[in-house]
């Protein structure tokens, strides 16, 4: 598959606005200034995913999952890296977290603000592209990225899409990665997509 | 469209512990389970067709409705969570205070309707449970620390003690020891001064005897000042200040101290002016006829300060300079030096003689990082040395 420059830049441009939604809702529902930036937007291959040690390092990733599929399907997380969840939630909820410790309660509240985020991006693309698409439960898993993507069904990935996403909450930036893994042919469709949508309103 | 479309499986939701809700896109209540009816006060047949932010108004916030308004355009599920939506809808307890609740709104299609299915879980007892585990946790930790400090205090006891004891020791050792020698010296003369009769050899003897007592009385005076090492708290000293206050107590006739001015301050003992005095005094009693200049001056070796204390005098002979700060070496009373390396022990400086025999001593005082700074507090760097 060929993804052009032109094409990662769409993508770059959908999940842009959808995380511009995220941190409005994000904003409305803690009542904190949240500014919500993705610097980076790769397109790479499911196989070199774990070889992604920079920001997918460690053995106590927090990830919140959306399984979806139709006429392109996969999975959508929004991943952390140890002590960047229980920061970004000590930051959100005013708490004071003495250490690096997600009990029930912090789960769940990571969990909402992965919904959002996941949602909104979701949403970004399936709205441009005039696409319904049938979801999963949202769902959160810990560990490191190749467990995280191992309890999922073992659909036959392809290409994944990264983007580096970046939660700025006064002086506090917390890096968290929003992955799209698509399953074979799946992002050849959604770029043809993106493509035909973008070309036509051009 | 029938607005009760759902009334059958909403009965099939009775059995559920959860509340669960259906509404339509324009938020007209199609199902109502019994829970919710429990939670709420609420009898379905009261809420069945009304507009749920008629019910709770604050549904009606851009919060909750722009995220239920995704459901109904075919988005995934919305998660709520206790720490942000503690109340989604207002479930009074028995006791007083409301239910905590998880809540999820999902899409549910029908034909080509979309309605939201709001599954609310009860999580009093969770929210309970994780606020009773982080008390317990906060208080484990807090005594984990309480008790990291008292035994940070009882090793400061101990190693207080530990040294108190050594101190103890020594001096007991020096008075039993040290002084009999002196006294049995005394004992011995004051014999040969009763036998004697030749007046010359008398003046001679009363003369060693004043000696003795001299020693004996520097004797006495070390114990003193051993005993004040570490009584009092470490301060910050300038040392060319504590150098020209020295000098100026000792009497160096044709002997010139060389001593820059300098901003340089040590963290050590209160007796560091002692040191200071033994190596001066030193200087001007073994530095023999040649000696003509003393001089005083830092450089940085790494991350340590180095003070410089030489002479031009007749330095140190070889075999002696391993042996120099042990107790009871030297030429005098054998005390000054190892006094002088006691003291400076007890911030963690350490004192080495490096100079040349027969071109003069030279002592240097090696001060850690962390106890040594100018004033004004600016840190010296490695190319800061003066003379």
């Amino acid at each position: 598959m060929k993804v052009t420059e032109e094409s990662v830049d769409a993508i770059r441009e959908l999940i842009n606005i959808g995380v511009g939604k995220a941190a409005g809702l994000l904003n409305e529902m803690t009542g904190t200034h949240i500014r919500l930036q993705v610097p980076e937007v790769r397109v790479l291959q499911y196989t070199d995913l774990a070889r992604e040690n920079q920001l997918l390092e460690g053995n106590r990733l927090s990830a919140v999952t959306l399984n979806f599929s139709g006429p392109f399907s996969g999975m959508s997380m929004l991943i952390f890296p140890d002590r960047s969840a229980a920061l970004l939630i000590a930051a959100l909820t005013g708490e004071t977290i003495a250490e690096a410790d997600l009990d029930a309660l912090r789960i769940e509240t990571l969990s909402e603000v992965g919904n959002i985020v996941n949602n909104a991006v979701m949403g970004s693309l399936t709205n441009v592209l005039g696409e319904r698409l049938v979801y999963s439960m949202p769902e959160y898993r810990e560990g490191s990225i190749t467990e995280i993507l191992g309890r999922s069904r073992p659909g036959p990935y392809d290409w994944v899409i990264l983007a580096v996403s970046r939660f700025i909450i006064e002086d506090l930036h917390v890096v968290g990665n929003i992955l799209m893994v698509f399953e074979i042919g799946a992002l050849d469709l959604l770029i043809e997509k993106i493509d035909r949508v973008m070309g036509s309103s051009a | 469209m029938n607005p009760v479309s759902f009334l059958s499986h909403c009965e099939n939701l009775d059995i559920l512990p959860a509340g669960v809700i259906i509404i339509r896109p324009d938020y007209l209540v199609t199902c109502w389970n019994r829970t919710v009816a429990e939670w709420t006060g609420i009898p379905r047949e009261k809420a069945l067709c009304r507009d749920l932010r008629e019910i709770f108004p604050h549904l009606g916030e851009r919060r909750y409705a722009l995220r239920i308004q995704q459901v109904f355009e075919g988005g995934p599920a919305v998660f709520f969570s206790t720490q942000f939506h503690p109340h989604f809808i207002p479930a009074p307890l028995p006791g007083g205070g409301f239910r905590f609740q998880r809540t999820k709104v999902h899409p549910l299609v029908e034909g080509d309707r979309t309605y939201a299915f709001i599954f609310i879980d009860d999580v009093t007892e969770l929210v309970q449970q994780v606020h009773s585990y982080r008390q317990m946790r906060n208080r484990a930790l807090r005594e984990i620390e309480e008790r990291q400090k008292k035994e940070a205090e009882r090793k400061t006891a101990e190693d207080a003690l530990a040294l108190a004891n050594q101190k103890l020791n020594l001096l007991s050792s020096i008075t039993r020891h040290d002084i009999l020698n002196q006294v049995t010296a005394l004992r011995i003369l004051a014999d040969l001064i009763e036998m004697e009769r030749d007046p010359a050899a008398i003046a001679d003897f009363a003369g060693k005897l004043k000696v003795l007592a001299g020693i004996i009385e520097e004797q006495v005076d070390f114990t003193r000042d051993y005993q004040e090492i570490g009584v009092r708290e470490a301060i910050w000293q300038n040392v060319s200040e504590t150098v020209r206050k020295v000098a100026e107590s000792l009497s160096h006739p044709g002997v010139r101290i060389v001593n820059e001015p300098d901003t340089v301050e040590i963290l050590a003992d209160p007796l560091f002016e002692r040191v200071i005095f033994n190596l001066l005094d030193n200087a001007f009693r073994y530095g023999g006829p040649s000696l003509s200049e003393i001089r005083v001056s830092r450089r940085m070796e790494g991350d340590s300060l180095i003070i410089v204390i030489e002479d031009n005098g007749a330095g140190i002979a070889l075999p002696d300079k391993k042996n120099l700060f042990k107790r009871g070496f030297g030429k005098h009373t054998g005390l000054g030096l190892f006094l002088s390396r006691e003291i400076l022990a007890i911030t963690g400086l350490e004192i080495r003689e490096t100079g040349e025999p027969g071109k003069g001593a030279r002592f240097e005082i090696l001060v850690p990082p962390g106890r040594f700074r100018l004033s004004g507090h600016r840190e010296i760097g490695r190319d800061d040395t003066a003379g």
